[in-house]
């Protein structure tokens, strides 16, 4: 993990709120000391930074741009329900999202704080490894209890790393860890999850306990129930890729079983990370 | 309830195996999942469903199990047997003497028993014959084994033979059609008539032996007594043993001889005589203790009392040769006399024995040519024992018998001619015509005569009332004329002694005819009474010992092991009669579709508990 997280980081967002005085020069021009570029003054713009011999040599009132320098605030949320527990493998890759994300976001020297949401307010670990230890609860919906906490406060980057397979409403989603600049979510299955057809014969019995609660389900395997299940847990990614990358947000889904390279591709291709 | 292969319930393993192997199904079968909200499209199911859902549920783990369990006991041979085909084991075991013989270690009576454990089943039941003297039924018939184990333990064998014929005729009764009969002996070669549908099992084991094979004792002189005894060898090289007489605690005299194998020796000692039983034992220890002990009580004293008239011819003949027979008195009057020599051809008989000589007439004419002999008859007992080849017997053609059948029992005769005959009897006295022309005759100078007289004499010593002898071997017929107390109860019953209250052994109503005749006694001490009660008058009083050369020898003794599968082979018994029961068909029958339905039931409900 902690070579991963030195071959990549994350991707900062083009318009990153606060705090704008950092060390990590930003996307945008800033007032860093740093040359970017030019560009034709426009009133509100810094006059301090007016380029006042060009203007003398051409009568062009240019501004000098300069890199932005930022210190982004980056908060990783771990659910922190049963069902992130439902395989040793799950549990595992939670934890490796959450040091990967945490080791990026250090050499960053943004402000990265983890947060364990487990249905109720979240608590604060001084580093991911500590997750470890604190013990998953039942609780259908972690999103709920986040709300009025400190992740609801503007500005920052989030990283939500859950497998929201309870009852999801999205617009919870945003309303609770939406008030950033950018929102990634990292949707964490286990294989039978992702596909509960493989490896098993058509037309298996198989009986699906809740982690999150006294209550299972006796179903047939056929093709057509994988497909359906295949079908609404698709909608459901879709639907919230679409609704973060309206907002500049990111989805990215990974198996328990998948290798941690294949976990990095998956966040690069979501643009979550980059080279 | 039997089980026919008890290892066959090791199969109920499957039981736990198939609940792990459930469980273990059910682990594969159930996937944790993080919420079934996307799954929404079934039915969920919760634990709380009713107990029919639960039972319905656990269906087919029930029918596997019951599946198990009747292929478990029908496996295993389970059996409820019904009474009317539960085994009869007709057992017959050697009861003789030789079976107590000790040879490392164990005495064939206790091999017997284990034998027999091996080769039976709780759910037999049992006739047991003991083949001893005489055939005796100790237990059954239909015994269950605990009576018929708690007989065996009790069992002493004791007998002076074996009589195996007997005994298989009474078991083979018991045993009917689908009986097993066993024989358990020590000596199975002498087993071997008892046919195939017997099974004979050896238990003996092969031992050099030694054993006073007879012993008794006779009055010699008025204080003194002789105390005879043989002692033999059977097996073994040669050996030194000591004969010690004991009276009470104290040994009266004792003899140390060698000994050779198979051939007895006599040993005779005269010790002080006394009125109590002589206790004998044989040293060194050896394999059967039975036959080194033997106890001999005083001889019987019966005096014959004969009366030889005066006017007798050849007198004095006679008086010599009666007067050389031990115990015998002359009478000085027929009333007193048990034997009469008389010439009065037709008197009353007033004594026990009456010999009347013929006279008169001539005898030169059936005068015995030379080379033509008398001819005794072969059980007679007054001419046994002598030849009378060569002799003269001058007779009076007048006195033979017109008609020969008037002699009830010819002794003597010439051709056709009975010449010593009886021709009189009665419950207690006996006539006999002796046609021997006494003044002519030399036959008082020929050896024959004095055995003759003898035999004449002892045979009437035999008819006296009371016990001939008091010493006998175990298994002998005793011979014996007791005249009861015409008062008393006319029933004679037999009592054997040992270290309790006495036995009644047999009883007989007295009905005059003597001589009451008992047969195949075991060893102990015997007492007649007149009369029913253990107290009753006593009439005679004997002691049997083994003295039996048969029972003492044990070199032919052998092993000969039968298993169950040996016993069912060498019975022609089938697989489920092996072991002594019959398999009950409804029980087999309800087990074997019990089996076949929980398998169906178990496939019509293979998807409930999914």
């Amino acid at each position: 993990v902690e070579a991963l997280a030195e071959r990549y980081e994350i991707a900062l967002p083009y318009a990153i709120q606060s705090p704008r005085a950092g060390e990590r020069a930003g996307r945008r021009a800033g007032s860093s000391v740093e040359f970017q570029d030019r560009k034709d003054f426009s009133p509100g713009d810094d006059l301090r930074h007016v380029d006042w011999r060009g203007f003398a040599r051409s009568d062009r009132m240019t501004v000098k741009l300069y890199r932005e320098e930022i210190m982004p605030r980056i908060d990783i949320v771990v659910d922190g329900s049963a069902s992130m527990e439902v395989t040793s493998a799950k549990r595992l890759r939670r934890l490796e999202l959450a040091y990967l994300f945490w080791m990026m976001g250090r050499h960053l020297h943004g402000q990265v704080g983890c947060w364990w949401a487990a249905g109720g307010a979240p608590q604060m670990v001084q580093h991911p490894m500590e997750l470890n230890a604190l013990e998953s609860v039942r609780s259908e919906n972690p999103l709920p209890g986040l709300k009025g906490s400190a992740l609801s406060r503007p500005g920052g980057i989030r990283i939500f790393i859950s497998d929201l397979l309870y009852p999801f409403d999205p617009a919870l989603l945003e309303t609770t860890l939406g008030a950033c600049d950018r929102l990634m979510v990292v949707q964490v299955l286990s294989s039978f999850e992702a596909s509960p057809g493989e490896g098993l014969t058509s037309g298996s019995m198989m009986r699906l306990m809740n982690a999150e609660a006294d209550e299972y389900l006796d179903v047939r395997l056929d093709e057509a129930t994988v497909a359906q299940y295949k079908k609404r847990l698709t909608g459901l990614q879709n639907d919230l890729a679409q609704r973060l990358q309206r907002r500049g947000g990111a989805l990215a889904v990974t198996r328990d079983d998948e290798g941690l390279d294949a976990l990095v591709r998956n966040l690069h291709a979501a643009g979550m990370v980059t080279l | 309830m039997t089980f026919l292969y008890p290892m066959g319930l090791w199969a109920l393993l499957a039981i736990p195996a198939i609940i792990a192997l459930h469980y273990f199904r059910q682990q594969k079968r159930s996937q944790k999942i993080g919420g079934l909200h996307l799954w929404d499209f079934a039915q969920i199911a919760t634990p709380a469903g009713g107990r029919f859902d639960r039972l319905i549920k656990n269906l087919p783990l029930l029918f596997q199990l019951l599946a198990a369990l009747l292929l478990a006991l029908l496996i295993s041979g389970f059996d409820i047997p019904m009474h009317q085909t539960v085994r009869h084991q007709a057992v017959i075991i050697d009861s003789s003497v030789s079976m107590q013989a000790r040879v490392r270690g164990t005495t064939s009576a206790q091999r017997s028993i284990e034998a027999l454990a091996e080769l039976t089943k709780d759910a037999d039941r049992f006739t047991l014959v003991t083949a001893g003297d005489e055939p005796v039924m100790l237990a059954g018939p239909s015994a269950t084994r605990e009576e018929f184990e708690k007989t065996l333990r009790d069992w002493r064998p004791t007998g002076a033979v074996a009589n195996f014929s007997d005994a298989l005729n009474i078991a083979s009764k018991f045993a009917g059609d689908s009986g097993r009969i066993i024989l358990v002996t020590d000596n199975p070669d002498e087993a071997g008539f008892a046919g195939d549908s017997v099974a004979v099992v050896g238990v003996g084991r092969a031992a050099a032996n030694n054993a006073i094979v007879f012993a008794d004792r006779f009055r010699a002189e008025k204080n003194k007594e002789r105390v005879v005894a043989t002692v033999q060898a059977f097996g073994g090289s040669r050996h030194q043993v000591t004969l010690t007489v004991w009276h009470g605690e104290q040994a009266v005299g004792s003899q140390q001889v060698d000994l050779e194998t198979s051939k007895p020796v006599s040993i005779e000692m005269e010790l002080p005589a006394v009125n109590d039983p002589l206790r004998l034992t044989l040293t060194p220890e050896d394999a059967l203790g039975a036959d080194d002990t033997a106890i001999v009580l005083p001889g019987v004293i019966k005096p014959v009392r004969v009366y030889l008239p005066d006017d007798l011819p050849q007198r004095a003949a006679f008086e010599k040769a009666a007067m050389a027979v031990k115990d015998v008195l002359l009478a000085a009057e027929p009333g007193e006399a048990d034997l009469i020599f008389t010439t009065d051809t037709t008197g009353p008989l007033v004594a026990r024995r009456v010999y009347r000589i013929a006279t008169g007439g001539t005898s030169e004419t059936l005068r015995v040519a030379p080379g033509r002999d008398l001819v005794s008859a072969p059980d007679s007992a007054i001419a046994k024992d002598i030849s009378f080849a060569g002799i003269v017997w001058p007779f009076h053609g007048d006195s033979v018998p017109k008609d020969p059948r008037v002699a009830l029992r010819a002794d003597l005769s010439f051709t056709s001619v009975p010449l010593l005959y009886m021709d009189a009897m009665s419950t207690r006295s006996a006539q006999y015509r002796m046609n021997l022309d006494l003044s002519g005759s030399y036959v008082f100078r020929h050896t024959a005569w004095p055995i003759l007289m003898f035999n004449i004499i002892e045979e009437c010593r035999e008819a006296l009332p009371g016990l001939s002898r008091t010493n006998l071997r175990a298994g002998e017929d005793l011979a014996m004329n007791l005249e009861l107390d015409p008062d008393g109860e006319q029933l004679v019953t037999l009592w054997r002694e040992g270290e309790g209250e006495a036995k009644l052994e047999q009883q007989d109503k007295w009905d005059g005819v003597p001589p009451v005749l008992l047969s195949g006694l075991a060893q102990g001490n015997y007492v007649l009474r007149q009369g029913e009660a253990a107290d009753a008058p006593e009439v005679g009083r004997f002691r049997v010992n083994l003295f039996s050369g048969g029972e003492s020898d044990l070199q032919g003794l052998k092993e000969l092991k039968v298993g169950a599968e040996g016993l069912a082979a060498m019975t022609g018994m089938g697989e489920g009669e092996r072991e002594g029961v019959r398999r009950n068909v409804v029980v087999y029958y309800v087990m074997l579709v019990g089996l076949i339905g929980c398998i169906l039931l178990g496939w019509v409900y293979h998807d409930a508990g999914r």
